[in-house]
C-alpha cells in the first residue's frame, strides 16, 4: 500500500515512518504542515523547516503546507495536503506518530474517512518509556527543540536523548506527571539521525528563546553530513 | 489466565495499534485465518481493525467456531460486529469517530467516556442482552446464555479497565 506520513521532523513522526516502509506497505511522500501558531494543538511547531533536510536524508519526497493555525480551519489545510498527496503519489493511506492524543488521532481518522483513506497509527498506545528506549535501541540522535511545562527549563533545549535523560524524565513522570515522551505538548523534539537517514544533520547555528518554562531551541542553519 | 488475541487485521501496519496494545507474556495471538491455539487460551480477544478495512466482513463464515466453543470471549468493534453475526445479528453502516458517552450498565460501570472509531455498527440483536450506548451506536452487547461480549467502543484507548474485568469474568 503508498502510503504518506504526516510529519514534522519529531521522534514520533520519524519512527512511524521507519515503521511504515515495511513489508507491503511503502511512504511515497512526507507531508508537512507549517503552522504560524506556536500553540497548535494539531501540529508540532518548532523547526518544521528543518523537514526539507530530513526528507532530503530520508530519499522521500516532502509536501508542505501553511496554516494560520486557527484551531478548526487548521484541519482544511490538512485535508487539502493530503488530498493533495492523494493526487500527486496515489497514496492509499495516511500514516501518523500519534500515541495518547484522542484530539489529534480523531480528527485525522476524520479526515482519512472522509478521503477514502487507511489511517495508521504505529506508536498507539505505547508505552511512553518504552517508546523512547525503543528510539536508542533503533540509533535515533534526537535533541529537545521546545519546552513547555515545569519544572522543565532552557537547559533542557538542545540536549540530547539518552538513558539518563530517559531516567530523568521518568524521575518527573512520577514527581510532576511530566508525560516522559512529551505526548502531552511538554516538550519537542528534532530528529537530526536515524537507521533510515543516508547523512545527519549538522546544526552550524542556533538561538534559544525561553521563559519561565517555556523555550524554543532554534536551528538557523544547518545541513546534511 | 491464557488470553487468546484473534487479530481482524488484513494489512500489518495497523497491528501495532489494534493488535500489540493487548499483548502480554500470557497471551498468544493468531490470525482469524489461522486459527491454532483455540484449545490453548482459557480465555478469547477478538480484536478490531482500521476504519477502511473491511476484509474480516468477507469471511464472517470462518467465524462458525464461535457457536461451539464454551470460553469467555470479549469481541471489540469489528471484534464484536463478528460477534453479533455469528448470532444472527446484522452489520449496518454507521460510523463514530472521537470520544462518546456512553450509557448503561458495563461490569458495574453506568457511564463512560470511550473512543470509537467504527463505520459498522450492530444491529437484529435478538440473542444478546444489549448493555450500553451512546447517542448514535449499540455499545456492548453480552449474549443471553454465554459468557461473550461485544463492545464496539475501543477499551484500550482510555478504559483498558474493561479488559482486565474481563480477564476476571
Amino acid at each position: 500500500m503508498k502510503l504518506g506520513v504526516l510529519f514534522s521532523g519529531g521522534k514520533d513522526s520519524t519512527f512511524a515512518t521507519e515503521l511504515a516502509n515495511s513489508g507491503k506497505n511503502k511512504v511515497v511522500c512526507l507531508m508537512s504542515v507549517k503552522s504560524e501558531n506556536k500553540d497548535s494543538y494539531m501540529f508540532h511547531t518548532p523547526n518544521i523547516d528543518l523537514t526539507e533536510l530530513q526528507a532530503e536524508s530520508l530519499g522521500i519526497p516532502l509536501l508542505t503546507r501553511k496554516t494560520k493555525g486557527e484551531k478548526e480551519d487548521e484541519l482544511g489545510d490538512l485535508k487539502r495536503l493530503i488530498q493533495k498527496a492523494k493526487k500527486e503519489y496515489k497514496i492509499e493511506g495516511v500514516v501518523t506518530g500519534a500515541v495518547e492524543s484522542v484530539y489529534q488521532s480523531s480528527r485525522i481518522q476524520r479526515i482519512c474517512s472522509e478521503l477514502d483513506l487507511w489511517c495508521f497509527n504505529p506508536l498507539w498506545q505505547l508505552d511512553q518509556e518504552e517508546l523512547l528506549n525503543q528510539l536508542l535501541k533503533r540509533g535515533y540522535e534526537i535533541i529537545i527543540s521546545g519546552i513547555a511545562a515545569y519544572p522543565l527549563d532552557e537547559n533542557w533545549l538542545g540536549r540530547k536523548i539518552n538513558k539518563s535523560m530517559i531516567r530523568e524524565l521518568v524521575k518527573l513522570r512520577d514527581k510532576y506527571g511530566v508525560n516522559p515522551a512529551g505526548e502531552g505538548g511538554e516538550f519537542e523534539s528534532l530528529v537530526l539521525n536515524g537507521p533510515n537517514f543516508s547523512k545527519s544533520i549538522k546544526i552550524n547555528s542556533h538561538r534559544v528563546e525561553y521563559s519561565n518554562h517555556s523555550g524554543t531551541f532554534i536551528v538557523e542553519d544547518a545541513k546534511l553530513k | 489466565m491464557k488470553l487468546l488475541i484473534i487479530n481482524t487485521c488484513s494489512n500489518k501496519l495497523n497491528e501495532r495499534e489494534f493488535v500489540l496494545p493487548f499483548e502480554d507474556k500470557n497471551t498468544r495471538t493468531n490470525h482469524y485465518s489461522n486459527l491454532k491455539d483455540l484449545n490453548w487460551a482459557d480465555k478469547i480477544l477478538i480484536t478490531g481493525t482500521a476504519l477502511e478495512d473491511n476484509d474480516y466482513l468477507k469471511d464472517l463464515e470462518r467465524f462458525g467456531w464461535l457457536e461451539e466453543i464454551n470460553k469467555p470471549i470479549l469481541g471489540i468493534c469489528s471484534g464484536a460486529q463478528i460477534i453479533a453475526s455469528a448470532f444472527g445479528g446484522k452489520i449496518i453502516k454507521n460510523k463514530e469517530i472521537g470520544m462518546v458517552d456512553i450509557k448503561g450498565d458495563l461490569f458495574g460501570k453506568k457511564s463512560f467516556q470511550a473512543y470509537s472509531l467504527h463505520q459498522n455498527g450492530i444491529s437484529n440483536l435478538s440473542e444478546f442482552y444489549i448493555l450500553a450506548k451512546s447517542k448514535d451506536s449499540i455499545h456492548v452487547i453480552k449474549h443471553k446464555n454465554k459468557e461473550i461480549y461485544g463492545v464496539v467502543f475501543h477499551p484500550e484507548v482510555r478504559n483498558r479497565w474493561v479488559i482486565e474485568k474481563f480477564k476476571e469474568v
